[in-house]
């Protein structure tokens, strides 16, 4: 029917460009306000003529409005949308409308679905008290910390039996993740890690220059980055790089049901995926700290070097401020980040819930989480060196 | 144990035969408080196909996943041989698990494996087979479902037929002793959807294993079944052989049957009248 009327009309279509689709006028006599709507009342149409005719009435304020839909030469639901706004400001105002001249093949789209249409289905929902939502919220957080703990454990075991019988190891599989996480982040690392060197370098030479210490920068550059910032930007590439992408290729997997088939095939996910990843992170963490910390080592000297010292005086001043303790105290921490960052994705990942939203949150999630946790656990082993004075 | 049927005929013949290795017995599950499989029984046996048929929502997905394993019911019990499997130790469970196959909807292939790995996972993860023997059962299973000489194809490069098609080659790669197939023939062709269905009835007969399969294709559901149940807002309306199941006089089972819009089968959800809806602003 729809199709019909609209062939039967199409040769009422506006041909010239600056010609409206549908035009609107009002007319006021009396408590009755008669609108006079012509053309098509498409979307275009009614997009021309919405604000007239709402004006009018709104101007007006008439106990009763006739719509004259005479000229009307075509009407979909657009058009019936500006008739329902017309017919609800009327009856808002406790007047009516009444519609005259409508070509009768469009009365179906006015009257729309007649209500015996609907069945009673009551899909209204029960008003949640506070105490239910709080039992909800508790039941929820004791949930996530029970599975955290179990994800946890898992790990563990699994990890055991792969020292065990190294066999079990997907071997291949390892050495894929570790050239996505590691040797793909080569040039960010080692980029960020020469800025940051040269940044460092410049910042600390300012004070620095009032007592003519300059090469002193030198000392300090060497210090923090290799026992801090190296492990650290590192951390946060690999977190941002790799972490995300843990979770949103086990979250995706999860979505595409893959890990369900794992399951019912009887072979465990952390095994299959987790292990893989996890003993990945911990293999790249540091070789790429090293990376960084060499790329800051470098920026600085090209600081120090402009600033008119030798390379030779630079490097004595680096080799006698740091030795193999500072190099090593930051290195090892790197280990327990790249565990926690690959695990934590992975989680996050086999946490997530339906539909791609869910895979984008979890990636988010990965993230903050990763970086939190190895800032608080960067903050056990500073109080640890500092205890052990390392 | 008889089987109950709505139509009050007596078991198949074929299922008289088998030994009962599915059994669901009145199992419910409630999602947020949200009932969606209320006193469900089932039954298969070696050698049968019971077809699990209902609208999208009406509870059969959420049945299939619980009787495989991967949800567990609130109340009732599922056993699989004769084993509780919400009660089984994890290690015993996995011990199961390898005795039946699972073909998912979507084929459910790990995306980073290429065909022929896909269908050797299990074999290489769960046996100890040798590396030649894998290659061997690998290409029989791909020839069983028509699929040898794509070997070395990634799942990303197949259209969905072939994908569901290295599915069940996956399931069928430890030969296992029951099929839980979901939605098999779903966004498929006419014609993939006969070469599944086909599919289906040769691993049922020519292996003897009890398959569950659940579908609201009916053309394919009554190509499969030996035994059918109909699902509706999650529970059991109808339930016997597809001859009873095209006969019956029940008003919802053949508005579903038949694909009917008219019917008892509510299309819409709303409860408000629409204009009053629109009006009201």
């Amino acid at each position: 029917m729809f199709a019909g009327t609209h062939l039967e009309h199409e040769d009422t279509i506006v041909t010239s460009a600056d010609q409206r689709a549908a035009t609107a006028s009002a007319e006021s006599s009396g408590d009755t306000l008669t609108i006079t709507v012509t053309g098509r009342l498409d979307a275009d149409g009614v997009a021309t003529v919405w604000n007239e005719s709402l004006a009018a009435l709104e101007a007006h304020r008439p106990k009763r409005t006739v719509l004259d839909a005479g000229g009307v030469t075509y009407l979909d639901n657009s058009g019936s949308g500006l008739i329902v706004e017309l017919r609800r400001r009327m009856r808002e105002a406790g007047g009516t409308l009444e519609i005259e001249g409508l070509a009768k093949g469009y009365a179906a789209l006015i009257d729309l679905f007649p209500a015996e249409d609907y069945d009673e289905v009551d899909t209204s929902r029960p008003p949640v008290s506070a105490v239910v939502k709080i039992g909800r919220a508790t039941v929820q957080t004791l949930t996530d910390l029970r599975n955290q703990v179990s994800f946890l454990g898992e790990v563990t075991v699994n990890l055991a039996s792969v020292m065990v019988h190294p066999a079990r190891l997907r071997l291949k599989e390892t050495i894929r993740i570790m050239e996505g996480a590691g040797t793909d982040a080569v040039p960010l690392v080692g980029l960020l890690g020469f800025l940051i060197g040269v940044i460092l370098a410049f910042q600390s030479a300012i004070p620095m220059r009032t007592y003519g210490a300059e090469l002193y920068v030198s000392d300090l550059v060497a210090i923090v980055m290799v026992r801090e910032l190296g492990p650290l930007i590192t951390a946060i590439i690999v977190a941002g790089r790799s972490g995300s992408a843990f979770a949103a290729e086990i979250g995706t997997m999860k979505v595409n049901e893959e890990i369900d088939a794992l399951t019912t095939m009887g072979i465990p996910a952390v095994q299959f995926l987790v292990i893989p990843r996890i003993i990945a992170g911990v293999i790249v963490m540091p070789l790429l700290t090293i990376f960084a910390n060499l790329t800051g080592l470098v920026g600085a000297a090209l600081v120090v070097m402009g600033m008119g010292y030798p390379l030779t005086a630079y490097a004595n001043r680096v080799t006698s401020a740091i030795g193999m303790g500072d190099v090593m105290s930051g290195l090892v921490k790197t280990l327990v980040f790249g565990a926690i960052i690959a695990g934590i994705g992975c989680l996050r990942g086999l946490q997530t819930g339906a539909g791609a939203l869910s895979v984008g949150k979890s990636a988010t999630r990965s993230v903050v989480a990763g970086i939190i946790l190895v800032l608080l656990t960067d903050m056990v082993f500073a109080v640890l060196y500092y205890l052990i004075d390392l | 144990m008889k089987t109950r049927f709505s139509g009050g005929s007596s078991v198949s013949e074929k299922a008289q035969l088998g030994v009962e290795v599915v059994r669901a017995d009145h199992i419910s599950k409630a999602f947020d408080g949200r009932m969606v499989l209320s006193d469900v029984s089932l039954s298969v046996r070696k050698g049968e196909t019971l077809v699990v048929m209902g609208r999208s929502g009406s509870g059969k997905t959420t049945c299939l996943r619980i009787l495989m394993g991967q949800e567990t019911a609130d109340t009732g019990q599922v056993l699989l041989f004769d084993q509780n499997i919400a009660t089984l130790k994890k290690k015993d469970l996995n011990g199961i698990r390898r005795r039946f196959g699972v073909v998912f909807q979507s084929g459910a292939l790990l995306n980073s494996l290429n065909v022929f790995e896909n269908v050797a996972l299990p074999l290489r993860k769960l046996t100890e087979l040798d590396r030649a023997v894998i290659e061997i059962v690998v290409k029989l299973k791909l020839e069983q479902v028509g699929l040898r000489g794509f070997e070395y194809l990634m799942p990303a490069q197949l259209s969905g037929g072939m994908r569901k098609r290295v599915g069940i080659a996956r399931a069928l790669a430890l030969d296992p002793e029951i099929i839980f197939y979901d939605e098999p023939t779903s966004g498929l062709d006419p014609v993939m959807t006969a070469v599944i269905s086909q599919l289906i009835r040769e691993i049922s007969s020519s292996l003897g294993v009890a398959s569950v399969v659940v579908t609201h294709d009916m053309e394919s559901a009554f190509s499969v079944a030996d035994q059918m149940l109909m699902l509706y807002l999650g529970e059991v309306v109808a339930r016997g052989t597809p001859e009873e199941i095209r006969g019956t006089d029940e008003e919802l089972v053949r508005q579903f049957v038949d694909g009917k819009a008219e019917g008892p089968i509510p299309l819409r959800q709303a409860t408000t009248d629409l204009l009053e809806d629109l009006l009201g602003g």
